[in-house]
């Protein structure tokens, strides 16, 4: 089954952009985003939004006299590091000795434990990282009558990261204007967003969690050492050294958005509007590796002309999109209607290209003019469009304000899908009913009370191009192209292959999803309660054929994956104004289940065989929940060897399982997750605080098996790792330091609760006369503090690449 | 307002033509909808094809020297070849060969399929005129040859067992793969040749003597007609399948298509033994092109003493053929054959390879002695074979002109040892005829028109 394309699609106003863009999304433009997961939702969206949909409105400024807006923030940063739980430099030499490291070569050990004793342990964690702060900037400009409306905005984000040398900063400019009359609708934005970033050049937080603590990592003046330990057992590169050089990868990313929307009101009943869209991303990614670094270690002389590298990558995104289509509505008695017809066409061209040059002399040429040779491999590239011609309609119809019926489909034809399949439909209907008039028309104590349902299907995209299009290349390599023989016979036949198995009748994936819901409010409670129930069908497999069809497999449409589960939301009002103190209490929560209900052997070998070959934890069985971990089960580790032993499905033990021996230990996603919290106002303070929880989610700890069972005596190790096998360990919890197999196993299985402070905010409004004595209208601060607090039931690092990284953000708002 | 809408649906259905959606990503290969626009995409997907089949899983290799040739008796195998050689199809390596060649062959086929779909599909791309027909034509003698050829491996014996049913015909990529039996099944491959011969008569280069446009069809000058399964060549593999069903009326016309190749095709044998090119390329009639050092490391590979050591057996005894004969060039000193598919140029070792042949002309001789000599043209047959012995410089081993048509047989049946050393053509004249071999090692191999390669899934 192909995971192609699980992001979901990002609408912004009506048109989609890349999903790149929400990471620099200037969030005081927003003014809602919602989540679409439902086929009965995302229906309206079509093929595009098979994998749910992110749909973001902005504001629009409203008609006022002008008004200047100044934000501010500033932000902390600091890692995250607990949980790594790592040796000190005396603890890891005595490790090393017991593990018999020394064996023979006593005095290496003495003079650690000696230079350690002048020098102290080095913390390597802490190199990397570093506490930083940051603070963006914003202005806008916006006001307008009820027939002109503008808006500018200038904002500047430089971010710095907690990883040393990692940035991000980003600035741009918007203008919005918007013209009305009685019959007609203009507006235009226009967006220009510029992002510099670079990445750090620190590597993984892991590979400084090995480095061993009994190494200084600098010399006196601060130089750092390249090679540590270097002829010992536990020679490492230092990653100080690395960070220290010139070497950098930064991006220069500039993007463009123009947004046109043109209504006209043809009369009280009838409109007609139109949207036309252009997008234009483009990213220009350097990379240099310097040639001090300590990858090229062990070139020789004659490949000088390979060290050193700076590669170019560019990748650009182009797209627009249409849109047309006329509104109705009518009310007449107690009936109301609205409907709407549209069309759209969306067209997007992705292009990618990377060269590299190498042969750089000196730390210091970081330009790629500096390179004298490109390097061995090809240069890349790849283009790839998408087409997209849709049409859609939508039907609501609503009685006596009690009855609301919503109906929507939509036909997409794509190029993206399979040239002998390539419309594909989604439709979706939802139906709500308002039982307080009926039932408690009057009723003090309910506030609210309806039922809901809805059911729908949802087109998706589901693979590449090459799963449905035959591909041909050239060969380069045939004697044909490169002649035989000579005199009669001619040279330079060419020879074209086809390349790949495709099947043109491969269908979409169709996701269809039912749900019944419950909202009302008892007095001051709001609550709201959902079962949703849905099925994804036709996923693409892979199934066996007689081969004397050309190839032993073809793709089908045979997998389906079921998920069901329900969704609860409570927003209890405690306090209203009571003494000026508001205090409102929420929980929420989602409780999911999924099943693989249909998958092909022939698929679930494939790929169950492949990941147990990498020495992965997922897998893929009919029956089983779909993103199960797969481990095999651990019969302990092997007193006599120091390897571990799993129980095969025969019951026997062994040492050297198959893919089918492994079991699912169940889903990675926990079984009740969500958020609860507090928001409180006491007069011109506000304060909110959302805790986050999960509960018995399958987890597999990745850290312990990498850090302390793989481990060898050359790295450092956590202090669990005391209980690695040793001849003079035999009982171990871990095995030993020679030669471990690389499985995935039960051992590092637990079921797994977490809870955190994900957010929490204070915030202040300044009295209107304090700030109009500063000639303000306003002004507003807040202090908010995110991932403050986080407990889990499994003691690991939550990051093993990047730290996790807690921030505490002052915001300032000023209204002019 | 009429106007706008009507704008709107115009705007809509000018971009909703079928061609608007079909944009291909670029750089992992070219997909067929725009490639196939011009006919030098066709005679490069089929050179593709012959390429493919130069892979030492095929004709590079398992079917040819590094594979049959070993089931023909000629070698003493190598350490692990031993069962395979005395035809115990159940062994590793017998497995093995079939799953590839059974794979392999399917998988040309496929191509031949599709190459075909292709043509069919883009009828409006310009061809130099005559190239189309003998492109389509070629292609489905290609076919009907690969299935020939699967046949071949994995059925026993027309003689002994025409209701055999374990080669499928695939007509088309989508399959589907039609279960036949063999009389079904070679039946089927006689028409395709029969209809493809009618037409690459009419405007194949090897019979027209002239080749089309040069500048966009490279490699179809007469010449390089070789490369392909030209008319000659789809002449003789017509005539391989008729005396596969061995009826008399099957040999009289293979026997009349086999001398049109000998008195038409103007191929000739060599005069003299050139140093360069030791495995008589210029008798060749289809030959494809060995991969870049292939036949040549595989032949190295197998007779180097230090490699796998192979030598010629007990079965193969020099004096069969009179001194002069100029095959003796093939055999080495030591045993071996290491010559016959030597580097054909001394100065740039293992870089100048040899073709590997598919049809010679020796098979032709061969063939259509044999085919005379079954449907009562003793005579035509005994001419034929001492044609053959004379340009072969064996004067002394021709026969005399009332030679018994046993005689003539036995004869014939000695030079398949000879003639095709390495090439992997003798075992399917032994399966056809069902005989019984004396193995290399002495033992008996009997009934070999009973055994067939297993089908590997």
């Amino acid at each position: 089954m192909s995971d192609a394309d699980a992001l979901p699609l990002v609408i912004v106003d009506g048109h989609s952009e890349s999903i790149e863009r929400l990471h620099d999304f200037d969030m005081q433009r927003i003014e809602s985003v919602t989540l679409l997961k439902n086929a009965s939702a995302t229906a309206l969206l079509g093929v595009r939004a098979g994998q749910g949909a992110i749909v973001i409105r902005t504001q629009t400024p409203d008609p006022h006299r002008l008004q200047l807006t100044y934000n501010f923030d500033g932000m902390f940063q600091k890692a995250s590091l607990r949980h790594f739980d790592l040796m000190d430099a005396t603890r890891k030499l005595d490790w090393e000795q017991r593990m018999g490291a020394y064996e023979g070569n006593t005095a290496l050990h003495d003079q650690r434990l000696e230079d350690v004793k002048t020098h102290g342990s080095t913390d390597w964690l802490d190199m990397p990282v570093q506490t930083t702060f940051s603070h963006r900037h914003r202005i806008s400009v916006d006001g307008g009558d009820s027939s002109l409306r503008y808006r500018g905005v200038l904002y500047v984000n430089p971010v710095k990261g907690v990883m040393k040398g990692s940035q991000r900063k980003s600035y741009g400019a918007s203008a919005f204007i918007g013209y009305t009359t009685r019959s007609l609708q203009i507006s235009n934005e226009l967006s220009v967003d510029m992002v510099d970033a670079n990445e750090s050049t620190a590597g993984s937080i892991f590979q400084w969690a090995q480095m061993n603590p009994y190494y200084v990592a600098a010399d006196g003046r601060g130089v750092p050492y390249d090679i540590l330990g270097s002829g010992t057992f536990s020679e490492q590169d230092s990653p100080l050294y690395e960070m220290s050089l010139n070497s950098f990868a930064e991006d220069k990313i500039s993007r463009v958005n123009n947004n046109f929307t043109i209504r006209w009101q043809i009369d009280k009943h009838f409109s007609i509007a139109g949207q036309f869209n252009l997008t234009h991303d483009y990213d220009r990614r350097s990379v240099f590796v310097s040639p001090s670094s300590l990858v090229y270690q062990n070139y020789t002389a004659d490949q000088t002309e390979q060290i050193g590298s700076y590669q170019i990558l560019r990748n650009q995104l182009k797209s627009y999109q249409e849109r047309i289509w006329a509104d109705y509505n009518l009310t007449r008695n107690r009936h109301a209607l609205r409907a709407s017809l549209g069309m759209e066409i969306h067209s997007s061209t992705y292009t990618d290209n990377s060269f590299r040059g190498t042969g750089i002399s000196s730390d210091h040429m970081d330009y790629v003019s500096f390179a004298q040779y490109y390097a061995e491999e090809r240069p890349q590239g790849q283009e790839l469009s998408e087409r997209v011609l849709s049409g859609y309609g939508t039907v609501s119809w609503s009685f006596d304000d009690r009855l609301y019926v919503d109906l929507a489909g939509r036909l997409d034809k794509s190029s993206r899908l399979a040239p002998e399949k390539r419309t594909a439909g989604s439709y979706g209907l939802t139906a709500r009913y308002d039982l307080r008039k009926s039932l408690f028309a009057g009723s003090e104590l309910f506030g609210a009370l309806s039922l809901s349902a809805g059911y729908g299907a949802t087109a998706g995209y589901q693979f590449d191009y090459a799963a449905v299009n035959p591909l041909y290349a050239y060969d380069f390599d045939n004697p044909y192209l490169n002649g035989m023989g000579s005199g009669d016979y001619s040279e330079g036949l060419v020879a074209l292959n086809l390349r790949n198995i495709y099947n043109p009748l491969l269908k979409w994936k169709t996701t269809r999803s039912a749900h019944v819901a419950v909202d009302g409010r008892i007095a001051t409670v709001d609550l709201s309660l959902k079962y949703y129930h849905s099925r994804s069908g036709n996923l693409m497999t892979v199934e066996s054929q007689p081969s004397a069809l050309g190839s032993e497999f073809r793709y089908t449409n045979h997998g389906a994956i079921r998920n069901s589960g329900v969704e609860f939301s409570v927003v209890a009002g405690l306090l209203r104004n009571r003494n000026g103190v508001d205090l409102t209490l929420f929980a929420n929560g989602i409780a999911n289940r999924s099943r693989i209900v249909e998958l092909p052997d022939y698929s679930a070998g494939l790929y169950n065989s492949r990941i147990f070959e990498q020495g992965s934890n997922s897998g893929m069985v009919e029956g089983d929940v779909a993103d199960g971990i797969y481990v095999l089960p651990s019969a302990g580790i092997d007193p006599d060897s120091g390897r571990e032993l799993f129980y095969l499905k025969d019951g026997s033990v062994s040492d050297t399982p198959q893919s089918d021996d492994r079991v699912c230990m169940g889903s990675a996603t926990p079984k009740l997750r969500g958020r609860f919290g507090a928001t409180a106002a006491w007069r011109n303070i506000d304060l909110a605080v959302v805790f986050a929880y999960s509960l018995r989610g399958t987890y597999y700890d990745l850290y312990t098996q990498q850090a302390v069972d793989w481990a060898g005596v050359d790295v450092n190790v956590p202090t669990s790792a005391l209980d690695k096998w040793s001849p003079d360990n035999r009982e171990a919890a871990f095995q030993g330091v020679d030669n471990p197999s690389h499985y995935a196993s039960s051992r590092f299985v637990s079921k797994r609760n977490t809870l955190s402070l994900a957010s929490l905010r204070v915030g202040y409004a300044f009295p209107k006369r304090i700030a109009a004595a500063m000639r303000m209208q306003g002004l507003k601060v807040s202090l908010t503090c995110d991932d403050l607090w986080y407990v889990s039931s499994v003691k690991t690092p939550r990051s093993l690449y990047y730290p996790y990284a807690t921030s505490f953000i002052l915001s300032l708002q000023a209204t002019f | 307002m009429k106007k706008l809408i009507y704008t709107a649906f115009l705007l809509f259905t000018l971009v909703s033509c079928d061609k608007w959606f079909d944009v291909e990503p670029k750089g992992e290969g070219a997909s067929g909808n725009k490639l196939f626009n011009n006919d030098a995409s066709f005679r490069d997907y089929m050179n593709g094809i012959y390429a493919g089949l130069s892979d030492p899983d095929l004709y590079g290799g398992n079917l040819t020297l590094g594979g049959i040739e070993f089931l023909a008796q000629t070698f003493v195998p190598y350490a692990g070849a031993e069962a395979w050689t005395r035809m115990d199809f159940d062994s590793d390596m017998a497995r093995d060969i079939a799953r590839k060649s059974y794979d392999g062959l399917y998988a040309a086929i496929y191509r031949c399929n599709d190459l075909l779909r292709l043509f069919d599909r883009n009828p409006d791309v310009n061809f130099v005129a005559g190239s189309r027909e003998m492109m389509i034509a070629e292609t489905r003698a290609l076919r009907a040859f690969l299935h020939f050829e699967l046949w071949r491996l994995f059925s026993p014996a027309y003689a002994v067992d025409a209701s055999a049913a374990r080669i499928p015909w695939v007509g088309s990529i989508e399959g589907p793969d039609e279960t036949m039996t063999s009389a079904q099944l070679l039946e089927r491959i006689l028409s395709e040749l029969d209809s493809a011969l009618e037409q690459l008569a009419l405007y194949d280069p090897v019979v027209t003597g002239v080749g089309y446009d040069e500048m966009s069809l490279l490699g179809t000058s007469p010449a390089d007609r070789l490369w392909k399964l030209n008319y000659y060549a789809a002449a003789v593999v017509k005539a391989q399948v008729l005396m596969s069903r061995g009826a008399t009326a099957d040999y009289r016309e293979a026997y009349t298509l086999l001398a049109s190749v000998i008195d038409q095709g103007g191929y000739e044998f060599v005069r003299t033994v050139s140093d360069t090119d030791y495995s008589f390329s210029r008798e060749f009639i289809f030959a494809l092109p060995s991969t870049e050092k292939g036949f040549c490391a595989l032949s190295e590979e197998l007779f180097d003493p230090q490699g796998k050591g192979v030598v010629l057996s007990s079965q193969i005894r020099i004096d069969d053929l009179s001194p002069d004969d100029r095959r003796r060039n093939w055999i080495d000193g030591d045993n071996t054959m290491r010559t016959k598919f030597a580097p054909t140029s001394k100065i740039d070792l293992w870089e100048t390879v040899p073709v590997i042949p598919m049809v010679k002309l020796g098979e032709v001789y061969l063939l259509a002695a044999e085919a005379a000599a079954r449907s009562e043209q003793l005579a035509a047959g005994v001419s034929l074979y001492n044609d053959f012995m004379t340009q072969r410089n064996s004067k002394s081993m021709v026969l005399a002109q009332d030679a018994s048509q046993a005689q003539l047989l036995e004869a014939l049946d000695l030079q398949y040892r000879y003639e095709f050393m390495g090439e992997g053509v003798r075992y399917h004249y032994c399966k056809r005829l069902n005989q019984t071999l004396a193995a290399y090692d002495g033992t008996t191999i009997s009934e070999v028109g009973k055994k067939s390669l297993p089908i590997v899934q």
